[in-house]
């Protein structure tokens, strides 16, 4: 009973770092139609700045607080000044987007070298919790804490706030949300810098536990993408249920059976594809 | 005009043909490589070109014919045709039940699950170390023997030949596919396939069978690469090298025959020589990426096609 | 009266069709909380020119998209030709002999003229899944093409992209190619709207030389085309019909009149 309950916590928490990533990648696939192959690309600098902040400063809020600042910088200025020129061809973004994942990758290999790296958890999170008998890693429920906020943050942002508005009146007919006064290129643009922030504090938040090294920018895009194709694209409900159910699945996999592990995220995603290609919660193709 | 295009064409095939002899082993190598990403590349524009669907995952009919052909050889089979048979098979076997996934969804949709599924296999690749021997991949595989044909293949110019061969009934076969009824049928539902299905076609079929028709060629290309490398790794089906291919079609224009050609070539070029004078490779390559959409964001080739020989596409 | 009986009879006898080339039976859409069309019914006769008139948003593109297959009704009976098309895929009722026109010019933009009306002709014919000739190989298919192409006038222009033409080519061109496939029911959406005088002038005649045996079914804005080219009108008014009639009864009827009136902003 111990291992299930401790199997579901590492999932959910699991299932709440993937939700940092798959909101953004959501927001920006599915509301902005951006195809933004380096998505992955910023959880992994967010985690090499968040690893860099948190060495000089020992200070854990300021990593997340850096590594967030750091890359809505980069994002914003890669979509103003060059994936706005690409509006509406993929091909090309594709393109472009893979060409930063090289530059990305390249230059974290560059200056954090090529081995591994972990982020020590802050020191008052680190040990165990004891919650009704079981014994529970506190920096996972951190975690899943923090998914929980941003969650809620998110549909408050996206239900509540003029810019939240402003951003689906853009989406559903950006001449028209023009015509009224919304300024587009600014709410596309803050909606981008929000996404890469997001997936920077995924990095630093998943810094302990998954940690940077070459390559995981995919393994990330990969667990991201599989989370929007379930959950749906342009839908935050189905980017957070698709999370944790992608969560779960990944580690009850991992878990239970190790060498077929990729196979329990694939068997859920190609049954969606079958039945309901747009996703749980996604808008109808 | 049209004499002009024929000369170019003897002159590009001559070359081809002509040029090993005069080249030491290591340039030989690489335009076997050149040949092979020709083949890959021209197999992924029957989707993204001559269909309009982008697909991210090309690498998994690439990798599973390379996987399944190479595991044979090591196994004993000594025997190139059932050898790449099997590989063949296997890689269609896998482009039919992607093709049925995939092809429920478009655009963004369909580079994302394209990815998504070519990275499971990568996935099944790395972990399943009694068959794929994990991140150590497939080694020591032998140079194809061809049973009745007495080639040596081991040596890197009759191999080049034995490549070129395929490399040139790849390029007839799509030259023949792109001016075939069947071939405008794709460029038509590629320009709108609400008006094709208006006027009959039914644009499903023609979509199953390009998926099908670009992942055989794919295969071809996966298993000239496993018995010119003599290995096969989980990165042959990683999204780098679909990502790779997917460039070159992109850089080189897509929905001509030549534009993935001069992609292909293009990169492969590009990649040997830069890395041969910078450890920084990688960032130069995507520095290159990134200006060359900027400022051809419809691939280089369709520029050099409208300045000069504008009658070259097919 | 008795002349009209026998004038179909003979029609009948002719084409060997008894079947009504389009019998639509309390057809209704609603999109989520909208209700586009509304107990729609309307049966056309063979080689009647019927127009579909109404205010705009009153639902007769979304009518067409019914017919052709590209929507699905949420409720009532379609039959075409005698055949129930319920869940019959667009591609399928197109074989049975429907083509359209759609409001915003859908060609193909890329390819040329020739090889629109190519694909127009191919897409019935068995040799359209062809993978190793050379299109340019099937004789008889290039001769009908360049046969249509001359008849219209189109000849010099067949290797010129579609997207390069004016829009009132394409629009020309668009009629050709449902032509071009000899269909049984025509669907026209909106054929004249955007084009100058003398180019509504030349689809009007291209529309009214259309083979007697051809059904066809028109929406149209411009009520000089409308009444210069149809037998009978159905009006359609936020998803219902509201009148139906030769064009004298519908040019006086009062509730169309207000309709027409009251919707001038």
């Amino acid at each position: 009973m111990n291992f299930w309950l401790v199997q579901a916590i590492n999932g959910i928490s699991y299932g709440m770092l993937l939700f940092l990533l798959a909101a953004g990648l959501s927001l920006v696939f599915g509301l902005m139609n951006i195809v933004n192959l380096a998505h992955g690309s910023y959880y992994m600098l967010g985690t090499y700045i968040g690893i860099t902040v948190y060495r000089y400063s020992q200070n854990f809020f300021l990593a997340v607080v850096g590594a967030a600042i750091g890359l809505a910088i980069v994002g914003v200025l890669m979509q103003r000044f060059i994936l706005r020129r690409l509006y509406g061809n993929h091909l090309g973004q594709v393109l472009l987007t893979f060409g930063f994942v090289f530059i990305i990758a390249d230059i974290s290999l560059l200056v954090w070298g090529g081995y591994a790296q972990n982020m020590p958890a802050p020191s008052f999170f680190k040990g165990a919790t004891t919650m009704g008998g079981v014994t529970f890693p506190t920096y996972r429920l951190l975690v899943i804490g923090v998914g929980l906020l941003v969650a809620l943050f998110l549909w408050w942002f996206q239900k509540g706030t003029k810019m939240g508005v402003a951003v689906r009146a853009a989406v559903d007919d950006e001449e028209m949300s023009q015509s009224i006064g919304i300024n587009v290129p600014l709410t596309t643009t803050v909606v981008f810098g929000i996404s890469t922030a997001l997936a920077a504090v995924g990095g630093v938040i998943g810094g302990p536990f998954i940690g940077a090294y070459p390559g995981v920018e995919h393994e990330v895009l990969l667990l991201a993408l599989v989370v929007v194709i379930i959950g749906g694209l342009g839908s935050l409900r189905g980017a957070f249920v698709g999370s944790i159910l992608v969560g779960l699945l990944d580690n009850f996999g991992k878990a239970l059976f190790p060498e077929l592990s990729l196979f329990t995220i694939f068997a859920p995603m190609a049954i969606i594809l079958a039945i309901r290609p747009s996703g749980l919660f996604g808008r109808a193709l | 005009m049209k004499p002009l295009k024929t000369v170019t064409t003897l002159v590009f095939f001559s070359l081809l043909v002509a040029l090993p002899i005069f080249l030491s082993s290591y340039y030989v190598g690489l335009m076997i490589l050149m040949l092979i990403f020709g083949i890959f590349a021209m197999s992924l524009n029957i989707l993204v070109g001559y269909c309009g669907l982008p697909s991210l995952g090309h690498a998994a009919c690439f990798g599973v014919a390379a996987y399944t052909s190479g595991f044979l050889a090591l196994k004993g089979v000594h025997n190139f045709w059932l050898e790449a048979a099997a590989g063949v098979i296997l890689s269609l076997v896998v482009a039919a039940i992607f093709g049925f996934l995939v092809l429920r969804t478009r655009g963004v949709y369909f580079l994302m699950i394209t990815l998504a599924l070519s990275q499971v296999l990568w996935g099944i690749a790395f972990k399943w170390t009694s068959v794929t021997h994990g991140d150590d991949g497939l080694s020591a595989i032998l140079r194809p023997d061809l049973v009745f044909i007495p080639l040596d293949l081991f040596n890197t110019t009759a191999y080049y030949y034995f490549a070129l061969f395929f490399f040139i009934i790849a390029t007839v076969a799509m030259l023949l596919v792109a001016q075939s009824p069947f071939g405008l049928t794709l460029k038509g539902i590629r320009d709108s396939e609400t008006r094709m299905r208006t006027l009959g076609y039914n644009a499903w079929i023609y979509q199953y069978v390009a998926f099908i028709l670009a992942g055989f060629f794919a295969s071809i290309a996966g298993i000239l690469s496993v018995y010119y490398h003599g290995y096969v790794g989980p990165s042959d089906l990683h999204i780098v090298t679909s990502a790779k291919v997917l460039l070159m079609v992109i850089l080189g224009g897509a929905g001509t025959l030549i534009g993935p050609i001069v992609g292909a070539f293009g990169i492969v070029l590009l990649e040997n020589f830069i890395s041969g004078y910078t450890e920084r490779w990688l960032l130069l390559l995507g520095l290159i990426y990134v200006l060359a959409i900027i400022f051809a964001p419809q691939g280089i080739y369709p520029p050099i096609k409208r300045k000069v020989y504008k009658w070259l596409t097919l | 009266m008795v002349n009209f009986i026998s004038l179909k009879a003979t029609r009948v006898l002719e084409t060997g069709k008894s079947a009504s080339p389009l019998v639509i039976t309390n057809v209704s859409k609603t999109f989520g909380r909208l209700q586009a069309l509304d107990g729609i019914s309307l049966s056309l006769m063979h080689g009647e020119r019927r127009a579909l008139i109404g205010p705009n948003g009153a639902g007769k593109t979304t009518l067409f998209h019914i017919i052709s297959g590209i929507l699905a009704p949420s409720s009532g009976k379609i039959l075409i030709l005698g055949q129930d098309v319920f869940r019959l895929p667009v591609h399928k009722r197109a074989a049975l002999g429907v083509a359209r026109t759609f409001q915003i010019t859908n060609l193909l933009p890329t390819l040329s003229v020739l090889e629109n009306i190519l694909l127009s002709l191919q897409a019935h014919e068995p040799y359209r899944f062809v993978m190793y000739r050379p299109i340019s190989s099937f004789g008889p298919l290039f001769l009908r093409a360049r046969e249509i192409l001359v008849t219209w006038g189109l000849w010099e222009w067949r290797d010129t992209e579609v997207r390069s033409l004016s829009y009132g080519e394409q629009r020309e061109l668009e009629i050709v190619m449902a032509l071009a496939q000899r269909p049984k029911l025509l669907l026209l959406d909106e054929p004249t709207s955007g084009l100058s005088p003398s180019e509504t002038a030349s689809v009007t005649r291209m529309i009214r030389n259309l083979p007697r045996d051809v059904t066809m079914l028109l929406i149209e804005h411009d009520m000089d085309v409308v009444f210069d080219l149809v037998d009978r009108l159905s009006v359609l008014h936020l998803g219902r019909l509201v009148a139906e009639g030769s064009t004298e009864e519908i040019r006086q009827d009062r509730t169309v009149q207000k309709i027409y009136l009251g919707s001038q902003a």
